[in-house]
């Protein structure tokens, strides 16, 4: 990217572990960011006043209440990172294949490229293995740091902490990594779409040709390739959306309904299994269950439904999570209501749960509808030139060199979620770094 | 001993909403003062202004010869200087230490020896029924224990001033009886200063040795608990404090009541708004005694009283009798009037006798 900007980089910055690790820890800093805020939103502010009151500075409130309140989410947070910088599988393809270094979850990738399944399988049951382990790690850490929790009572007021002479480095700071992790690249991408020769400043370099296509070059506008996968990627990541959040919705409705019986637990617990499996391992599995027909189920490979099937098996724990929250804050009491006055039960999921948990289903469609948009991992493997989503294709363009287009695809790709994040906030009226961490 | 002095104490959120509205009062030494109000009255804000959580916009707050904000000036003195002890309503016990070292927490920042603060527990401990409790996590703990660990943690660096804000509300109703005896024997047995935030006008009657009953940011009458109720200032206060609240009567239209309610007792000759009754001092009598007739509409009994709603002259009041009311509901009975319980208000809401 740098070169994009006139800069040559030595090779040990461009490729290899050392940019790997950078770009990770950039990606996975506003997840972190979002556990730890909401982590810091359920301390209860009057645990830090009561120590102020009884004579500690603020340095002696941070070692001794705060930080030791924040352990169990730095645990899970270093976690659930691990867990999921394994099966990441873009950022290492990217800036390590050039320089053939390899990961588990890369070398899975080109082991199933060149036919070796075996091997494919057995790399495929690693990477799980590492996943369920970092689960259960974290189910067991949850369970046995169960003494944090906060007892009892409402939280105090919030109030906007007053930095002092910390105030401007943290600022900077905050800034930096805003501009580094989110601004920078974006504009380096924009940059390099719309210049002819890379690093030239010069106004004759700038140019639409990337966008608009040339004779012997098609443009992103005009280019067969783009245009199918944006058909495909809005087809997938849509219905799959669409699946996720009636699915989601109508668990949440079951285990709400049935709380108590085995089946409601039994719900809860089966659409959280997916949770951790890395995407490629995920995919790996896809792969061989439905490469061949199997009974009444055609082959699937080499068709949208097959990726709209995984992604709506990966995205269900998240989407009956958030169904089931839905429904446990409307509780039973409305639909009772309404079946003492005599309603049916169709005429109850009409006119008392659907008008209730519209925003809930708009939600729960929306939020899988941008994470589909931006999964690469879990498509890699099982998309094939007719079914090529904007990730992949993306991906393609980068392994044929043509990098321009490769960003001119991702940029599509940032659009296409920016609108989506929007049309969520109008709808839900809450900003979102506020109510997903949870 | 000192005393806790406001001056002209203004807190306003954000420019725009005004919790205290210029507050001058002192709290006197060795009072047990409860701040009564509905929420957001400002109470709240005025307990955490003076532990020092909140900074007042203008104003001065003193403790005795202390200074602990002073807008002239431009001091304050932070809380964790000021010592006092603050009980919340949620309590705030550290979920990641053990009951003993919540309870010795402040003798640490004071640089206490591991001897001191163990003997410290050990005399909080027998004081507080928590002897075997020590190595316990607040989560093992049931709500009244919880409680006196709070207690505990809070009067473990021996504060010159207790501050509390509704420590009480978490608690189930017999709990809460037991933990009112509970404080008020420990202002008794400590004597300082205590301020005490409640929404609940039965604590603050039961436990208060002085009431500020505030509303909209102002105090609209401080004094002690009978005083309060057997003299108060305003309209609001009337109503605020009492349950059954004060009967309301609009007396602008010059009925058959208002007259008979202005002869209650000599009231100041001006022009009355609202007459106040208290629901004990209306009496029901047999049909035709006395000078008023009513229809009884309810009757609610509780165990030791009968709470008994009437229709007089067409508006409805409450009645409270520990006798059982002398005629069944739809029935007519005669009403007369205890004349201490009856007060008269103003346009403003001032109590005619206090304004004179």
């Amino acid at each position: 990217m740098l070169e994009a900007i006139g800069l040559a980089p030595p090779d040990w910055l461009s490729y290899g572990p050392l940019p790997i690790v950078i770009c990770l820890a950039l990606s996975y800093f506003p997840f972190a960011f979002l556990l730890f805020s909401n982590a810091l939103n359920k301390i209860d502010t009057q645990l830090e006043e009561a120590a102020t009151t009884l004579g500690a500075p603020q340095r002696v409130v941070w070692m001794k209440v705060l930080l030791p309140l924040l352990i169990p989410t730095t645990m899970s947070v270093l976690l659930l990172t691990v867990a999921r910088t394994l099966g990441t599988f873009a950022t290492p393809y990217v800036l390590g294949a050039p320089v053939g270094y390899t990961l588990l979850s890369t070398s899975l990738y080109s082991s199933i490229r060149s036919g070796a399944s075996g091997v494919a399988a057995v790399l495929a049951i690693v990477l799980a293995i590492f996943g369920i382990l970092m689960l259960l790690a974290d189910i067991w850490m949850v369970r046995n740091w169960q003494r944090f929790v906060t007892v009892g009572g409402k939280g105090g007021k919030r109030d906007v902490a007053e930095l002092g002479g910390l105030r401007l480095p943290f600022t900077a700071i905050a800034w930096a990594v805003f501009l580094v992790a989110a601004f920078a690249p974006l504009l380096v991408m924009l940059l390099s779409t719309v210049m002819r020769e890379p690093g030239v400043f010069a106004l004759s370099n700038f140019g639409l040709a990337y966008w608009t296509g040339t004779e012997s070059q098609p443009g992103v506008f005009t280019s067969p390739e783009i245009l199918t996968a944006l058909g495909n990627s809005l087809a997938i990541a849509g219905s799959a959306a669409v699946l996720c959040g009636v699915l989601g919705l109508t668990v949440g409705y079951a285990v709400v309904r049935l709380s108590g019986g085995w089946l409601a637990g039994f719900l809860r617990q089966v659409s959280f299994l997916p949770y951790l499996m890395p995407g490629l391992a995920f995919a790996a599995a896809f792969l061989s269950l439905f490469a061949v027909p199997r009974g009444p189920i055609p082959a699937l490979y080499g068709s949208l439904s097959l990726l709209i099937l995984v992604m709506v098996v990966t995205y269900l724990p998240y989407a009956s999570r958030s169904g089931i929250s839905a429904m446990m804050q409307v509780g039973r009491e409305p639909e009772e209501a309404g079946m003492v006055l005599g309603a049916g039960f169709f005429r109850r999921i009409l006119t008392i749960i659907g008008p209730l948990q519209k925003t809930a289903l708009v939600t729960a469609i929306i939020l899988p509808f941008i994470s589909g948009m931006k999964e690469l991992s879990l498509v890699i493997m099982l998309v094939t030139p007719g079914t090529e989503m904007l990730t992949t294709q993306s991906l393609r363009f980068l392994d044929y060199g043509h990098t321009q287009l490769a960003n001119a695809t991702i940029l599509i790709i940032g659009l296409v979620v920016m609108l989506l994040v929007l049309l969520l906030q109008r709808i839900t009226k809450t900003n979102l770094a506020g109510g997903l961490g949870g | 001993m000192s005393d806790v002095i406001l001056k002209n104490v203004v807190k306003n959120y954000g420019g725009r909403f005004l919790a205290v509205n210029d507050l001058t009062t002192t709290f006197k030494a060795g009072e047990f003062v409860c701040l009564l109000g509905p929420s957001g009255c400002g109470k709240t804000t005025t307990l955490r202004m003076i532990a020092g959580l909140e900074r007042p916009n203008s104003g001065e707050l003193l403790f005795g010869e202390r200074v602990f904000f002073s807008s002239r000036s431009g001091e304050f003195l932070r809380p964790e200087k000021r010592n006092l002890g603050l009980m919340f309503q949620s309590y705030a016990l550290w979920p990641h230490m053990t009951v003993e070292q919540n309870v010795v927490f402040g003798l640490s920042m004071r640089k206490a020896t591991a001897a001191e603060k163990a003997s410290r527990f050990e005399e909080l401990a027998k004081l507080f029924h928590l002897d075997g409790l020590g190595g316990r996590y607040p989560r093992e703990l049931s709500g009244g224990q919880q409680q006196r660990v709070a207690l505990a943690r809070m009067l473990a660096v021996n504060p010159s001033l207790l501050l509390l804000d509704e420590p009480l509300s978490n608690l189930d109703a017999a709990l809460r009886l037991e933990m009112r005896a509970e404080l008020k024997r420990l202002h008794n047995t400590l004597g300082c200063t205590v301020i005490f935030v409640t929404h609940d006008q039965l604590e603050a009657m039961t436990m208060a040795t002085t009431i500020a009953v505030m509303n909209k940011g102002i105090i609209e009458q401080m004094a002690r608990p009978m005083d309060i109720y057997h003299r108060p200032a305003t309209r609001f206060v009337a109503n605020f404090v009492g349950n059954p609240p004060m009967n309301m009567v609009d007396a602008r239209q010059g009925d058959d009541l208002a007259a008979w309610l202005g002869n209650a007792r000599p009231f100041p000759a001006r022009t009355v708004e609202t007459f106040g009754v208290r629901p004990e001092a209306l009496r029901m009598a047999a049909p035709g005694a006395g000078a008023m007739a009513a229809t009884i509409d309810t009757i609610q009994p509780t165990g030791a009283d009968w709470i008994v709603g009437l229709a007089v002259a067409g508006r409805p009041m409450f009645a409270l009798s520990a006798e059982p009311p002398p005629a069944a509901v739809g029935e007519t009975v005669g009403l007369t009037l205890k004349a201490d319980g009856v007060h008269a208000f103003d346009g403003e809401g001032r109590n005619l006798e206090a304004v004179a």
